[in-house]
């Protein structure tokens, strides 16, 4: 039963992304022109503000529970408008990047590469990201505190780092 | 002579047309030089092609035809795990975090590798015929592990931004219907018993001809030409440290 209802689920979640993949793999950029139409203007300093704990902490202080939940929430909301911008300005910016490789140029293809490798990982935190500010929006008022998995995470990377150039 | 019904129509339909397709891909392939990009898509292309051309002049049912159809699907499905890696090579740069990508991968598909050999093993029924019964649970955990494979690189791929520019997200996305198909199929007809052979062969054979519709579609199509002058900017270091940043004050009392 348990095996069935694994397989079951594998089979539909390959069927699923197989046509997630597909209904979303539009046109895409196609040129500078394009990306400068179609980028969206973000200021990082804002979403810093936006999530800022002083900042947190100052209106929690001055606002009665009720209107911090409600002020909070909307800081919030107005974030995860910022990172959809963000997910698109970086999805855009991989497509131009592959396109410019095309050119052919070794130089350029690295420089390419190390940007596609920073918007893929920018992408994967974005997915983090969005699920740390859902759990707030919900529970705004809720000081969280979660093991320091990043740490470790951090440690895994370095040793990794540091193992692949001593076989180099 | 066979009579000409509506249902051997049909399953000759569903057994040439992909061929029809792939044999178009090969030659696409070997005109536009793309068969270096993807060596062993283009072999599992010409596997899949040779063997059911052969067999559909061959004499069902003989030794000859069993023992060519074993040998084409066991290659088949090897080659169709190579592929995966292929499209990873293929879609992912090089640098040290895709490198753990990669590695995580391969260690996803050591586990999804062992929880198939295990639903092979541990599998309480033979039925009355044990030998065709091992057969089709062993294509089940075979396809297990591909579809397993494929929702990872599927998902990987999301977050890469491809378009169907890409010969990657065809081959992907034709292989993601396939295994996914093929493994409910293995499933209901291999443990569950709950449809007919005539029925299991025949979604089989529709998904695949999905698959190679797409794989058409993708690789067929006349190459866009697209001109970019420069390198867009769009400080995505400076973003990705504003969202790490954020990320990590999670794990920090506050």
């Amino acid at each position: 039963m348990v095996t069935t209802l694994l397989t079951l689920a594998v089979a539909l979640l390959a069927l699923a992304l197989a046509y997630a993949l597909l209904s979303r793999a539009h046109t895409g950029v196609r040129d500078n022109h394009d990306w400068e139409q179609r980028k969206h203007a973000i200021d990082v300093k804002i979403f810093r503000v936006l999530l800022d704990r002083n900042e947190e902490a100052h209106l929690r202080r001055f606002l009665p529970p009720l209107q911090f939940a409600d002020f909070q929430r909307r800081r919030i909301h107005l974030a995860l408008r910022m990172l959809r911008l963000v997910d698109d300005n970086a999805g855009m910016a991989m497509e131009l990047g592959r396109l410019a490789k095309l050119k052919g140029d070794p130089a350029l293809a690295s420089n390419i590469d190390e940007m596609i490798a920073t918007a893929f990982q920018l992408r994967l935190n974005l997915l983090l990201a969005r699920l740390c500010l859902y759990v707030k929006w919900v529970f705004p008022s809720w000081a969280v505190s979660l093991p320091a998995f990043e740490v470790r995470y951090q440690h895994l990377l370095d040793s990794m780092h540091a193992s692949s150039g001593a076989i180099a | 002579m066979r009579p000409m019904s509506f249902a051997y129509l049909v399953t000759m339909t569903l057994w040439v047309l992909p061929l029809v397709v792939q044999a178009a891909i090969a030659l696409v392939m070997l005109k536009r030089k793309s068969v270096k990009s993807f060596p062993i898509f283009f072999s599992y292309t010409v596997l899949v092609l040779t063997g059911e051309t052969a067999l559909l002049f061959m004499k069902y049912p003989s030794n000859i035809y069993t023992l060519v159809y074993c040998c084409k699907e066991g290659l088949a499905v090897l080659l169709g795990l190579a592929v995966i890696f292929e499209i990873l090579g293929d879609i992912l740069p090089s640098s040290p975090f895709i490198r753990f990508v990669l590695k995580s991968v391969w260690i996803f598909g050591g586990v999804a590798g062992v929880a198939a050999v295990f639903m092979l093993v541990y599998h309480p029924d033979a039925g009355a015929h044990r030998v065709l019964e091992f057969i089709l649970l062993a294509e089940r955990s075979a396809r297990f592990l591909q579809a397993c494979l494929f929702i990872v690189v599927l998902a990987l791929m999301s977050r890469l931004g491809l378009t169907w520019r890409h010969y990657s997200v065809g081959i992907a996305a034709g292989f993601g219907i396939y295994s996914g198909v093929a493994l409910a199929g293995f499933e209901l007809r291999g443990h569950l018993h709950l449809v007919s052979d005539a029925t299991f062969a025949l979604l089989n054979s529709a998904a695949y001809n999905v698959a190679a519709l797409i794989w058409g579609f993708y690789l067929l199509r006349p190459l866009p030409k697209m001109t970019v002058e420069h390198f867009p900017s769009a400080n995505l270091t400076e973003w990705n440290e504003a969202v790490t940043d954020y990320v990590n004050q999670w794990s920090r009392r506050y």
